[in-house]
């Protein structure tokens, strides 16, 4: 579904993301983890192309997306969560959620829609009309995802959902992330949390100051002595 | 803020208020008739101004370029002997013409650059008709000397009389108001608050955002081009130092102290900072001149420190149009 091959980003002369090549099959779930630094946001912005991409191909299904602007990448289907939730602040969460079904211009399907996500996720509904900038952080990446759903993905992309959340809610989120995957949505997930992610995704990649150092399944990951010492935090 | 009557009420009203009171009251004051033109000129201005600082948030800081360019070219027809009402659309795509181009480089800027850079396009508009003596008789302004900016003619008679402008000026602003409201009410309008928002967001949202920006830019130039047409058949002569950075900035101040991307609010504004200061230049005597920027000063250190939301700030859609019955 998602073919990612000799990808590399620079900001200026300094490399991102060095050559890295991947894949997701539809209905998969897939993992990157890494350090701070290590480039998985850069991977995820270079598919949504937010930033531009200096070598390789990014295609999805059949089009070569990193070619296209950022706002046709998100109306193929590509859909990004980004990191720190972006919820528009001024704008009531039930306008947040029209604005992730921009591209859909019924607007009796819209609405539709908004109704089954406030279902999803019952606090989005007793807070339709406030200000997404008010919410608790919990709050504003339950909409933050809501929203992405909005736009109907294909694939869908989480940038460092847990960041930030407390305990409880890291679990809720992840909750919600398998709920999705379970729905029939490829996912991609970007995260700092090793254990987390690993537990829930079919495969996973490990990047390394931008290149990708190891490919497996996330229950091997999670067995893998690299992956325990540097990431989970267990001595072996 | 709750209302004790419902909008529409207090909507018919007001526009009732507007449409009778030189009868009942200073209908033979040429003056009041002159301020109130002035404040529906304005309106229209910052109306324009609005949709891109207040509702898409691109800071200019150099409007008054395209009130110039709508001037101008209307002052240019109208001596050539165009009617008016064909040179109102050629003026508002003039003015939505240059805007589109003017938006091609510089909307590429964010924040202080694109301020920057807008105010720069204001002084070039300013400095090219001082200069171009042949097209616009610089300093000196148009009309030159033997000729004369053609009367208004609607329906068999001719506009000559303030209050034949007042009547017009108001019929310009309702529309104003309400291709502002709309607007505002409309997915494209979303589209522009959400970019103020979050540029970042708007786009991951599958919105074209440089197109939209552009879209907002053309429709406030449109705004400005129009006013700025209507005050040269008005007033009858346009020049230069008319369209100075400090009127740029004027427009700027009205929307700030009144509430940005609230319509009411940038109303409110403009009455304050243009009508007032006119009231009580007559009240005071021509000595209070020189005290208007002391007041004007005062007025803009008291809302930043105390309503630094404007007076009617912008309630980002009201509740009534969300809830499950209305739906």
């Amino acid at each position: 579904m998602l073919n990612i091959e000799n990808l590399s980003v620079a900001y200026g002369k300094i490399a991102a993301i060095k050559e890295v090549s991947l894949h997701l099959d539809a209905g998969e779930i897939v993992a990157i983890i890494g350090a701070n630094g290590a480039g998985k946001s850069t991977l995820i912005n270079a598919v949504s192309g937010v930033v531009p991409v200096q070598s390789g191909t990014v295609r999805f299904q059949d089009a070569e997306i990193h070619k296209m602007p950022a706002w046709k990448i998100a109306r193929q289907g590509v859909v990004q969560i980004p990191e720190g939730r972006k919820v528009f602040p001024k704008m009531t969460v039930r306008e947040n959620l029209e604005m992730g079904a921009y591209a859909e211009k019924n607007a009796a399907d819209t609405l539709r829609h908004a109704e089954e996500m406030e279902t999803m996720f019952p606090v989005l509904r007793e807070r339709r009309n406030q200000l997404a900038g008010t919410l608790s952080g919990g709050e504003q990446q339950m909409l933050a995802i809501a929203r992405g759903l909005m736009a109907r993905p294909k694939l869908l992309m989480f940038d460092e959902p847990s960041m930030g959340l407390s305990p409880v809610m890291v679990e809720k989120v992840f909750q919600i992330i398998r709920t999705i995957h379970q729905q029939g949505i490829t996912v991609l997930l970007v995260e700092q949390n090793a254990k987390k992610s690993l537990q829930i995704a079919e495969r996973a990649y490990v990047l390394e100051t931008g290149r990708i150092t190891l490919a497996d399944t996330g229950a091997n990951l999670l067995e893998n002595a690299l992956v325990k010492r540097a990431y989970l935090g267990i001595a072996s | 803020m709750k209302l004790p009557i419902s909008k529409p009420y207090l909507m018919s009203g007001v526009l009732l208020l507007l449409l009778v009171w030189p009868f009942l009251w200073g209908g033979d004051n040429a003056y009041a008739l002159y301020i109130a033109c002035l404040i529906g000129i304005y309106t229209i201005l910052c109306l324009g101004l609005n949709i891109t600082i207040g509702y898409t948030g691109l800071l200019d800081l150099g409007f008054m370029a395209f009130y110039a360019i709508g001037a101008y070219t209307a002052a240019i027809l109208s001596i050539h002997g165009v009617s008016f009402w064909l040179t109102l659309p050629v003026c508002v795509l003039v003015g939505g013409g240059v805007r589109y181009l003017l938006g091609l480089p510089v909307l590429k800027l964010r924040g202080d650059y694109l301020a920057i850079v807008t105010l720069a396009f204001g002084e070039i508009v300013r400095l090219v008709a001082n200069n171009t003596v042949g097209l616009t008789n610089g300093p000196k302004g148009l009309p030159r000397v033997g000729e004369k900016i053609s009367e208004i003619r609607l329906f068999g008679w001719s506009l000559n009389d303030t209050i034949h402008f007042y009547y017009l000026i108001l019929a310009f602003v309702l529309l104003a108001v309400l291709v502002s409201h709309r607007l505002e009410h409309s997915r494209l309008g979303r589209a522009f608050v959400a970019i103020r928002e979050d540029e970042l967001a708007a786009e991951l949202s599958g919105i074209h955002v440089a197109r939209v920006k552009s879209v907002a830019f053309v429709i406030s130039g449109m705004f400005g081009a129009l006013a700025g047409a209507i005050y040269a058949h008005w007033i009858g002569f346009v020049s230069p130092e008319m369209f100075t950075f400090w009127e740029s900035v004027f427009l700027v101040a009205m929307i700030v102290v009144g509430g940005m991307g609230n319509i009411g609010g940038v109303v409110l504004g403009v009455i304050l900072l243009v009508g007032v200061p006119e009231i009580l230049r007559s009240t005071l005597g021509a000595k209070f001149v020189d005290y208007r920027m002391l007041v004007f000063g005062v007025v803009m250190v008291a809302v930043i420190i105390f309503r630094p939301q404007g007076l009617i700030p912008s309630k980002r859609r009201s509740l009534e149009l969300h809830t499950p019955e209305a739906e």
